[in-house]
């Protein structure tokens, strides 16, 4: 919703690509602290790829209550990093791990949410000449 | 985040990223205090830091938030949580709250703000909490004797139903009773019931004032009354004013100023020192003491008249020792506000510790009791006192110990006992410390009149 707003005042460095986070509610948080923002998105960096590989473990495992409780982790953070993209997947993996329904369409959402995420972190990195 | 008096704040949250966030987000009021714990482990560990607020993620992986909740709680009922959750469940949600979580907060876009103002609103509430505390510990210790001075015992409460009539009218109440047993808190109490309790209680220990200041403390003086009196100075009389005078020790009262005390009880009016005017005074006035005036009467140290004057309505104060029951009761009291006081964990007296307090005469009373527990409350590490950690005043033990009415046998089993228990039934080292002989030790062991622990 305030996507293209972060954007603007982001960067348009790389050009290219259309954003797949938005700041806003780190910013909003920050009280302006440019470090603090920083550190947030170093923390991004450390914690999501095992949160993921968790995730992609307990998937191949068939354990549906272990993914839906990783993916209910990764949730507030991904809603934090306005990650417009994946808002509603990563719900989905949430709910259907919990319920352990429309479990074969579980792995898919995965791969999307992981292939999102790896994208999302390398235009961090550009970003923030990480 | 410095600030060591502020508003302290838990937060327990198992995700790195979204605590960090939070963390820094409170962080951004300075008044605010806050650690950030991602284990429940950790966290019951500081619990004892008393945070005035936790802000807790309901769904911690390892472990139910509910849990969590009642274990907080039943620690310390004060402390308010917050739920963040993840979800939006209604049931849960008002089942925290019915279990006495203060908010229930769902993490999405306005979280923070919402965080925000509940703690906002919890600091207000908070504040008030305590302002109310605050008033009702001075309203209570002014006008409730009740809750200031604790006695089950038959004669405190013939002194409680003395302290009531004393109350009604504006007599004057000659308290008697030892050092320590509670006079001027007998006389507090009078006047915080009476209707003068709106005026000052004015407490001048007469025993304490050199006899040649006591009478311009009294009466008050006129600059240039004599050298020194560089200013007009109104004496304690004129303070007391409508409200009551307390004399404490007036059996100590030099014999020429109890005949000016007396004109003044008498004309209820004062001339102040170096003035001729007269000030009229309607102090209502309590004496008290721990001597027998009339043996002083007897022995011409204190006026007759004035005895008569001043008596009015004994109260007589049991010293510690005759009021059976009190004794533990009174400990159990004086523990739980010192620690109340200190904000430290409630701690009880093991059977042997209160038979120890049973076991002590009092020579110094409530006052020394209240001392005597404070210090084993100190001194206790855990969460019961043991006779170890309460010490008794040595030199009034030993005349104490004399006033036991023993045989010189019995007195003489009791030291060696004492000095075997005292150096872990060493008899050889006991036997040097005593210089007696070893065998006279072990004789007596074996004769069972004394005990190898």
């Amino acid at each position: 919703m305030t996507n293209n707003l972060a954007s603007a005042n982001n960067t348009d460095e790389s050009g290219q690509d259309k954003k797949l986070y938005d700041l806003t509610m780190v910013r909003a948080v920050s009280g302006g602290d440019e470090g603090f923002i920083k550190k947030m998105i170093h923390l991004f960096i450390e914690t999501v790829p095992p949160s993921l590989h968790d995730l992609k473990e307990a998937s191949s495992e068939k354990q549906w209550e272990k993914v839906g409780k990783v993916a209910h982790k990764l949730k507030s953070t991904i809603d934090s990093m306005g990650i417009e993209s994946l808002k509603e997947d990563i719900r989905n993996v949430e709910a259907n791990g919990k319920h352990q329904q429309d479990i074969e369409a579980i792995p898919p959402l995965i791969q999307k949410i992981d292939t999102i995420v790896i994208n999302c972190i390398q235009q961090l990195k550009t970003d923030f000449s990480l | 985040m410095k600030n060591r008096s502020g508003f302290k704040i838990f937060i327990l949250e198992d995700d790195t990223w979204y605590g960090s966030m939070l963390e820094h987000y409170l962080s951004l009021n300075p008044d605010y205090e806050i650690r950030r714990f991602e284990s429940p482990a950790k966290f019951f560990a500081a619990l004892h830091e008393n945070p005035q607020v936790i802000t807790l993620d309901y769904s911690l992986p390892d472990c139910d938030g509910a849990e969590v909740l009642r274990k907080i709680k039943e620690y310390n009922n004060n402390i308010q949580v917050i739920i963040i959750s993840g979800q939006e469940d209604v049931a849960t949600a008002i089942n925290l709250l019915k279990n006495g979580a203060f908010d229930y907060i769902v993490k999405d876009d306005d979280t923070k703000d919402r965080l925000w103002n509940t703690i906002l609103h919890l600091q207000e509430i908070n504040g008030l909490k305590q302002e109310v505390e605050h008033l009702r510990k001075e309203v209570g210790r002014k006008y409730d004797f009740s809750k200031t001075m604790t006695g089950n015992s038959d004669a405190m409460q013939r002194v409680f139903a003395m302290i009531e009539k004393a109350a009604q009218t504006n007599i004057t109440v000659s308290i008697y009773g030892e050092t320590g047993s509670g006079k001027e808190m007998v006389a507090k109490a009078i006047h915080y019931n009476s209707d003068r309790q709106k005026k000052s209680f004015v407490a001048v220990n007469v025993a304490a004032i050199p006899k040649d200041l006591l009478e311009s403390e009294l009466f008050g003086h006129e600059k240039g009354a004599f050298t020194g009196a560089v200013t007009r100075r109104i004496g304690k009389f004129e303070e007391a004013d409508g409200g009551t005078l307390f004399l404490d020790e007036i059996g100590e009262l030099d014999i020429n100023l109890q005949a000016k005390l007396l004109r003044v009880l008498q004309e209820k009016e004062i001339t102040r020192i170096g003035d001729n005017h007269v000030i009229p005074v309607n102090a209502r006035i309590i004496v008290a003491t721990h001597k027998n005036l009339l043996e002083e009467v007897q022995a011409k140290t204190f006026r007759e008249d004035l005895y008569y004057r001043l008596y009015g309505l004994p109260i007589h104060i049991p010293p510690l020792r005759e009021r059976n029951g009190d004794l533990l009761l009174l400990a159990k009291s004086f523990i739980e506000k010192f620690c109340a006081e200190n904000k430290m964990e409630k701690k009880t007296l093991s059977q042997q510790a209160q038979e120890k307090l049973m076991s002590y005469r009092f020579p110094g009373n409530v006052r020394e009791l209240k001392s005597v527990v404070e210090l084993a409350v100190v001194m206790c590490d855990g969460a019961v006192i043991e006779p170890a950690n309460i010490t008794l005043n040595s030199t009034a033990a030993v005349t104490d110990l004399l006033a036991n009415g023993k045989t010189l046998r019995e007195y003489t089993n009791f030291i060696i006992q004492h000095f075997l228990d005292t150096n872990n039934g060493d008899v050889l080292l006991v036997a040097k410390l005593l210089d007696i002989g070893k065998s006279t030790i072990y004789r007596m062991i074996q004769s069972k009149d004394l005990v190898l622990n």
